[in-house]
């Protein structure tokens, strides 16, 4: 038997890491196969959020509605910002996606009017009616309860893992596996290098957003600290490092290290910043493929060792 | 005989194309034709522009003046992957393959925007890497990855076919193998245009040679012609002919 208050938390813990890995898995998209550092994330996450939010709190749309409204919106938009963002390399597009999520959180702090400000947000309404948090209805499901929350978050998390395999399996999959292998010998065997790293930002986009929609329901109240620079553009990035870049689980193990470390750090919740900056740190000198890639390296390792032993 | 009446348009064409590269003029007024099935070689110094030229025609680098003319008319856009799918394939002077997969997925990989279906297993086998199926492409031995390479290029289905410098570095049995593939593409109706520094292997696989001398065009004939120019062997063999000795 565990405790209701352990069971409570440890509910909370695996749903934050798992909306988080959710974002760090779409991220990884444009960061592993694209090749680029995109610091948007902040920007799809709040769009995903508010919208969310106000569809839910304010219009009483279905879940379903939102979702799609969220995923044609953050569709057009990275559309948009893809068109144009793509000229840049490197430190610029970093530069550039940095500009979009910090833009993004001026909005939300300035269009008070739609977003309610640096006051926040509810999905229950007005604040000042004091509703409870609405719930995220899927047709003739609505995710109300923590553990209803539970299960959509880790359901979206293997949807998305499961689905994106797929995809890497089919030719867009392929073209994107070649890309990140070498863009210039992609393009020369007729990958349209360009179109396809913008399809990628699209996808990723929609997937961040519709990310952002879960959590804003998930939480019940928006407001401009949860979509900071450092909390909702940095820390995903952070994530895809932390864990390793290039594989499935490299951006969820770093999802569970980042998100999950204030939690257990919570009585000295501002050295956590300071802790995974160390690690980052300690990971980009150390182990530049992340941990995952620690951890296959050292299996591969022991792996050597125990048949060297057989052979002896 | 003259070259300019000619029935048909060549299938890919440089027309007085420049090149500048800010001070430095890498190309200047040269003019290129490949008809389709022909085989052509083109060699040079190094620095003559080769690399450039192929560069150009393979839509990697755009030309500061002149065009690239696409089955007698200019492309709508000439970039690499849309000259690709239209028929131009290139290969790189460094080794260029998908090292983390497979010989068979990279020649799969390279067939997914093909201009029609290939059978990635054919193409391996006329480059006698069908031993090499299951291999890393990143394991192969040089001369092997050289030739996966070409492979590359083969399965997206060309009409014209780039290969600058395949046979860099290569000796032997390597460059005896390249050798022969490249014969059997030319004689597969895919036209190509080889560059090399290796004069003797170009002279024995192509039935014209355009010689390019610090960005211009100074020969462009039949072999036997080429290799009797006074002026070709002066500035491709580092010999002085005659009386410009001094």
């Amino acid at each position: 038997m565990v405790a209701p208050e352990l069971r409570n938390s440890t509910v909370h813990l695996i749903t934050e890491i798992s909306i988080w890995a959710c974002v760090a898995v779409s991220l990884h998209l444009v960061v592993g196969y694209a090749g680029q550092l995109s610091l948007a994330s902040g920007a799809f996450l709040a769009l995903g959020a508010y919208i969310g939010a106000r569809a839910t709190g304010f219009w009483g749309w279905p879940g379903l509605l939102t979702i799609a409204v969220a995923a044609v919106v953050a569709a057009l938009l990275a559309l948009l910002i893809a068109l144009v963002i793509f000229r840049a390399r490197g430190l610029y597009f970093a530069l550039l996606t940095a500009g979009i999520s910090l833009v993004a959180h001026g909005v939300i702090v300035n269009w008070s009017s739609v977003t309610g400000g640096a006051g926040g947000m509810s999905t229950g309404g007005p604040l000042a009616d004091g509703g409870l948090p609405g719930a995220l209805t899927l047709g003739p499901v609505a995710i109300e309860s923590a553990d209803d929350y539970l299960v959509a978050a880790v359901g979206f998390l293997a949807v998305l893992v499961l689905g994106l395999s797929v995809l890497m399996r089919r030719r867009v999959g392929e073209s994107w596996k070649a890309i990140r292998e070498d863009d210039v010998l992609a393009a020369s065997v007729g990958v349209d290098v360009v179109r396809q790293k913008q399809a990628v930002f699209v996808l990723s986009s929609v997937l961040i957003t519709l990310s952002g929609v879960l959590y804003a329901h998930w939480i019940g109240f928006v407001s401009p600290e949860s979509f900071t620079f450092a909390h909702a553009a940095f820390e995903p990035i952070a994530m895809i490092m932390i864990g390793g870049l290039g594989t499935v689980a490299g951006p969820i193990v770093g999802a569970a290290v980042v998100a999950g470390l204030p939690e257990m750090l919570r009585d000295a919740e501002h050295y956590s910043v300071l802790v995974y900056g160390v690690l980052l740190l300690a990971v980009v000198m150390v182990a530049p493929r992340g941990i995952v890639g620690l951890v296959t390296t050292g299996l591969a390792a022991v792996r050597r060792r125990l048949r060297r032993g057989e052979n002896s | 005989m003259s070259t300019t009446t000619t029935i048909a348009a060549p299938l890919l064409a440089a027309e007085d194309v420049e090149v500048r590269f800010g001070g430095l003029t890498a190309l200047s007024g040269v003019s290129l034709q490949v008809p389709a099935g022909a085989s052509v070689g083109l060699i040079g110094p190094n620095g003559a522009g080769k690399s450039t030229l192929i560069n150009v025609l393979s839509g990697m680098a755009a030309p500061t003046a002149g065009r690239v003319l696409w089955r007698g008319s200019p492309p709508r856009q000439w970039r690499l992957g849309a000259a690709t799918r239209l028929g131009v394939a290139r290969t790189f002077q460094a080794t260029r393959v998908f090292r983390e997969f497979s010989v068979l997925e990279n020649v799969r990989i390279a067939a997914l925007h093909a201009r029609r279906s290939v059978d990635p297993a054919e193409i391996l086998d006329s480059l006698d890497l069908d031993h090499r199926h299951h291999t890393l492409a990143a394991e192969l031995p040089f001369g092997e990855a050289r030739r996966l390479g070409v492979a590359l290029a083969l399965a997206t289905a060309p009409e014209v076919l780039l290969l600058d410098e395949p046979g860099a570095g290569l000796t032997g049995r390597d460059l005896d193998a390249l050798g022969a593939a490249i014969r059997g593409i030319c004689a597969g109706g895919v036209a190509v245009l080889l560059v090399d520094h290796n004069m003797r292997f170009v002279m024995g696989a192509v039935d014209r040679v355009v010689v390019l001398e610090g960005g211009r065009v100074i020969a462009d004939d039949t072999p036997a012609v080429v290799q009797a120019d006074e002026r070709v062997r002066g500035a491709y063999l580092g010999r002085r002919s005659g009386d410009a000795g001094s």
